[in-house]
């Protein structure tokens, strides 16, 4: 924990930049390795978690070398994945259908020894609560009540922080001695869910209606507007989010976007040329940001802040 | 969407006694009413009346009907839009978004399809990511194929077809945007096509919407093994039989081309449950959750004219339609009878008749094919035509032979309007008993058969092959198995026609013999075998001079130029040298004639008749392959250079190679005799089509037509005649034994000039024409020789111009 608030202190963007600049647009993965979506950067920074365009299975990359493995070839594996917060080992989900019912298990994976454990198997409704530094924080299942991973990889009932989840039509908001029910929005859809790092703010997207950022309670503090798959920076003073436009048959442009979430400020990190630009996520230094092309490939860019 | 709630309550009504027979309790479900808004990428259609439907509408009010459905099957339902706003059209990453958010356990996409052009189509398409054999997740091939099977049996389009998006949009990748990133299964309906018009008028009804999503919750239960529906679905439409719909409307099939009726009340009892039908131009009702048994629809219009009723039956988990046809203009007289067949008493009927009823007013199809009797009783299909004043049965496999059928039709028949036959009728009649044998050639007991015989066996029906094997063969006085060649079935004309491989004996008895069981393509069959015997021509040998040969070209008239040919179709006449058939050498004169009157002539000349030398025995004959068509061969002379005459040679009434020759003392006239050529002469009892080849035309017959004496002793190759010669000569030799045989011309330096047999010959005496326009030889001495066996012979000849 101490390393991942060094690493904040150190490259916390500015909250008031003039200006943001893309110094750098550089592949991460190349289409002969195969087509990958969704990129995950642990909490050091040091590796990048990938999928395929379902989900299916989850790849490692070791960003110094290079070097990528294969964690799991499982269905939905590639769906928020997490590290865990000592150990920094993947935890990710594997689902099954059978007769057209999904189970869940839960897993860990060490990259050092390559040993995967299954934490908790069978279970239905499965959420991961991640911070935003993708730090695996809670489980929620269909009891909707969030489970703590302990430090020998074993699950504990008992959570100390704050989680947001989406549970039916409303965001819930729990802890060790309260849960809270919000429709910020009323009635619908909500997606993308996230609190902030300091647990104060309640980033989601209302479906058909746009982004907000709400306090606990579920009160509006900012509309984003058009903004999909948000996500907070570490520092919590901007918002990363896609802006992508289809047809109603697929997607025929996107681009990658951050706001400064106090100065409302816009800046478009994408150009319309080239590809389409989809599904962006922070990386741990925070002048990073990976994505996806819409082909299946990994990209990075590098922000200079002025 | 007070009426979604409206209709969802008549459902509880029928069916909360069995609504908890099937289950998807546990499941959670994400609906996705495609589009929304009325935007651009909703793609409306504008029908008659200013009417517009938006395919967002008809999704959204599947998606809702279905929602509806799952819940009450104890599943979770997660739908991406409950409104059809334009807020409502939601990114696609925003719809995977929220299927992915929730864990659902399956995805699906509603939509209706459009071909966006001028062709129509109406057929149910569901997709699903990654190749049609290959999905993605296999449960997604797996509901792709229940919801084709139930939303094509509820939308009763035309086809259903299922395809993975990597097949159906070619690019082998991930296409569909609401598919990509979905981790679960899912798929895509297009249940109908909304720009084919009479579909778009359905979509518009509530009644379908709601059938269309009984469909998907049926597939739903088979997908999750959650039981089947105890209850039924009954529902219709109900047309104008006088009225039909634009031509724009490109209608798919017969029933889409009435003019449905609007605001039809349809009263189902018992229960007294209402549909009211709207003025959407659908003419649609429906019923849903009905429990199995038998009830009473009553159908009142709103022009006043009396209600009709209809008895109809649910049946658990299906949809039984009832489609009605009215008119708000009826015609309410009793309908009758006006025609039928096959007529009353009648006989000799054909086993694959169709019985058919005409009536003088539009029927109730299901009550008058209800109230026809069949005896003894045939399976098959209805069909009706003539705005349903016509109807056919057709039964599926053919009418038993021999059998007498008696057909009943009650007044219980009705018209649309409700009003009953005026009276019974019942007609009787029978079937051919047999498959008869018409003709044969040869006929029983004929002789003097050529050896080269084509044997023709004619039944009245044409014949189904398959019933050939086994009972159709040409036998020896032995019984041997004689092989043959078959040159027709008689599929179409009943005529079988088959030769043997190689010549028969002479002197010889066979027979051809058919046994009982060839059938026809009535499925009658030949009550018993039959044998036909006959007897092969005596061994005779014929010698003479071969003045024309059939080889070359340009030396007969076709027919078709002679201003002596009339009577004849010209497109089925011909003549041609032909390789099918041969005397001796490479070619045949080869006619095929049909003839368009009762007197029709064929007239085949030489362009340069032949001067024939007038001894008092002299002959001409020509080699003829009879059609045993019963027309007459006349041959044509030229007498003292100018006047024409004709010498009857013979009726057409054998089939094989036979010399058919007449003596030149029966040409009638004085002077010089030319022969110039062949007529086919047109009987009264001749057939009108037919096939001749003639072959050698051969003078000067030396020994005539005789017995023979026996085979050749020895090889022999005779001095040509005449020598010295101009323009041909004729070479003769003889054949101890069968064998290749060749002769063959050479000049004086030993050069090939010509070939004149190279073939393999049986034993016996040949004459063998050599022509100098043919081989364009020019004067000198030539030598000819013959290699038969072991046997070799060289003479001269001698060519003078």
């Amino acid at each position: 924990m101490r390393k991942v608030l060094l690493l904040l202190v150190l490259s916390s963007l500015p909250i008031f930049a003039q200006n943001v600049t893309v110094a750098e647009d550089k592949p991460v993965t190349n289409l002969r390795e195969g087509r990958f979506y969704y990129p995950t950067i642990s909490p050091d920074g040091t590796s990048l978690l990938y999928t395929k365009n379902n989900y299916q299975g989850l790849w490692s990359r070791n960003l110094k070398t290079g070097k990528t493995i294969k964690v799991s070839n499982a269905m939905s594996a590639g769906y928020e994945p997490s590290f865990d917060e000592t150990s920094g080992e993947i935890i990710f989900r594997e689902d099954q259908f059978i007769k057209g019912k999904r189970t869940t298990s839960l897993s860990s994976f060490n990259t050092s020894n390559k040993v995967k454990r299954v934490l908790e198997k069978g279970i239905r409704d499965l959420r991961i609560c991640r911070s935003t530094q993708n730090v695996f924080q809670s489980y929620v299942n269909d009891t909707n009540t969030p489970v703590r991973i302990n430090k020998g990889m074993s699950v504990q009932s008992t959570v100390a922080q704050k989680t947001a989840y989406v549970d039916g039509n409303h965001i819930t908001i729990s802890d060790n001695s309260s849960k809270k029910e919000l429709q910020p929005m009323g009635e619908g859809n909500y997606i993308w869910v996230s609190l902030s790092s300091d647990r104060t703010k309640l980033l989601f997207t209302f479906a058909g209606k746009g982004t907000y950022v709400s306090d606990l309670d579920g009160n509006i503090l900012k509309v984003v507007g058009y903004a999909n798959y948000p996500s907070w920076s570490a520092d919590g003073n901007w918002i990363l989010f896609m802006k992508d436009i289809d047809d109603g048959i697929r997607v025929i442009s996107s681009n990658i976007y951050i706001v400064n979430y106090y100065s409302g400020k816009y800046y478009k990190l994408t150009s319309d040329e080239n590809n389409i630009k989809l599904y962006p996520t922070w990386g741990a230094g925070n002048s990073e940001i990976f994505y996806n092309t819409d082909d299946g490939q990994i990209r990075e860019l590098l922000l200079k802040f002025e | 969407m007070k009426k979604i709630i409206l209709t969802l309550i008549s459902f509880l009504v029928l069916g909360t006694i069995t609504l908890f027979a099937q289950s998807l309790a546990g499941y959670k479900i994400c609906i996705n009413p495609g589009h929304g808004g009325h935007d651009s990428n909703d793609r409306e259609i504008i029908l008659d009346d200013g009417i517009v439907f938006w395919e967002s509408d008809g999704n959204l009010a599947k998606g809702l009907y279905l929602k509806a459905m799952l819940q009450n099957l104890g599943a979770t339902v997660v739908m991406t839009r409950e409104t059809n706003t334009t807020a409502d059209d939601l990114p696609l990453s925003q719809i995977v978004a929220i299927a992915n958010t929730n864990n659902v356990d399956y995805f699906h996409a509603i939509h209706s399809n459009a071909t966006g052009t001028s062709t129509k189509s109406n057929y149910t398409l569901i997709l699903f990511q990654g190749h049609t054999n290959a999905p993605t997740y296999p449960g997604s091939l797996v509901m792709a194929n229940y919801l084709a099977d139930n939303i094509n049996k509820a939308d009763r389009t035309v086809n259903k077809m299922v395809y993975g998006d990597f097949d159906f949009y070619g690019t082998g990748q991930p296409y569909l945007g609401v598919f990509k990133g979905l981790n679960m299964p899912g798929t895509l309906s297009e249940g109908s096509f909304h720009d084919y018009f009479p579909e778009a008028y359905r979509l518009k009804s509530e009644g379908y919407l709601k059938h269309e999503a009984w469909g998907i919750a049926r597939a739903f239960l088979q997908y999750f093994s959650g039981g089947n529906f105890q209850t039924g679905i009954l529902a219709g439409i109900v047309r104008d039989i006088q009225v039909k719909v634009p031509s724009s409307y490109s209608p798919l099939n017969t029933f889409d081309s009435y003019k449905p009726i609007n605001n039809v009340k349809v009263t189902l009892q018992p229960g007294g449950i209402v549909y009211n039908g709207d003025n959407f131009n659908n003419g649609y009702y429906l019923f849903d959750n009905v429990n199995p048994g038998n009830y009473k629809l009553i159908f009142e219009f709103s022009n006043g004219i009396p209600p009709d009723t209809m008895d109809v039956t649910a049946v658990k988990n299906e949809s039984v339609f009832y489609d009605k046809f009215s008119s708000l203009n009826p015609v309410l007289d009793p309908p009758s009878i006006v025609n039928y067949s096959p007529a009353d008493s009648s006989v000799a009927v054909s086993n694959t008749s169709n019985i058919v009823l005409e009536f003088s007013n539009f029927m109730n199809y299901q009550e008058t094919e209800k109230a026809i009797t069949i005896s003894p009783t045939i399976a098959g299909n209805f069909k009706w035509e003539n705005d349903f004043k016509k109807i056919s049965f057709i039964p599926s496999k053919s009418l038993t032979q021999g059998t007498k059928y008696s057909v009943s039709i009650s007044r219980n028949a009705k018209s649309i309007f409700g009003i009953h036959l005026n009276q019974d009728k019942t007609f009787s009649f029978t079937t051919r008993s047999e498959l008869k044998l018409l003709s044969t050639y040869p006929t029983n007991n004929l002789t003097d058969v050529s050896t080269t015989v084509l044997i023709n066996v004619k039944f009245e029906k044409g014949i189904d092959g398959t019933t050939l094997g086994g009972r159709i063969s040409l036998n020896d006085a032995n019984g041997n198995s004689i092989p043959a060649t078959v040159k027709s079935l008689g599929s179409v004309d009943g005529l079988i026609s088959f030769e043997p491989k190689t010549p028969l004996d002479n002197d010889a008895t066979y027979r051809i013999n058919l046994k009982a069981g060839i059938g026809d393509v009535e499925y009658v069959t030949l009550a018993s075998s039959i044998v036909i015997e006959f007897q092969t021509e005596k061994r005779y040998t014929f010698t003479g001079n071969v003045i024309e040969d059939f080889e070359t070209n340009n030396v007969w008239q076709s027919p078709l130029n002679s201003p002596n040919t009339k009577g004849i179709t010209v497109s089925q006449t011909s003549f041609s040298l032909s390789t099918e058939r041969k005397k001796s050498g490479t070619y045949s004169g080869n006619i095929n004639y049909q003839f368009s009157d009762s007197t029709g002539l064929i007239d085949l000349s030489l362009l340069n008749p032949i001067l024939l030398t007038a001894t008092p025995q002299a002959s001409i004959g020509v080699w003829i392959f009879g059609d045993n068509s019963k027309n007459i061969i006349e041959y044509k002379f030229l007498r003292q250079g100018t006047n024409e005459a004709k010498v009857k040679v013979d009726t057409l009434n054998w089939t094989g190679w036979k010399l058919k020759k007449v003596l030149l003392t029966d040409v009638p006239g004085s002077g010089t005799i030319q022969f110039q050529g062949i007529n086919v002469v047109q009987t009264r009892v001749g057939s009108t089509s037919g096939r001749l080849f003639f072959d050698d035309c051969t003078s000067d017959i030396i020994t005539d037509v005789k017995l023979a004496e026996g085979l050749p002793a020895t090889y022999q190759l005779e001095q040509n005649y005449p020598n010295p010669f101009n323009p041909s000569t004729v070479i003769g030799y003889q054949l101890p034994a069968a064998g290749n045989v060749t002769l063959k011309v050479y000049d004086v330096l030993g050069r090939e000039v010509a070939t004149l047999v190279d073939v393999f010959q049986q034993a016996g005496h040949y004459k063998i024409l050599l022509s100098t326009d043919k081989y364009h030889l020019a004067s000198g001495i030539y030598f000819y020789r013959l290699e038969a066996g072991n046997f070799v012979s060289t003479k001269k000849l001698i060519l003078l111009k």
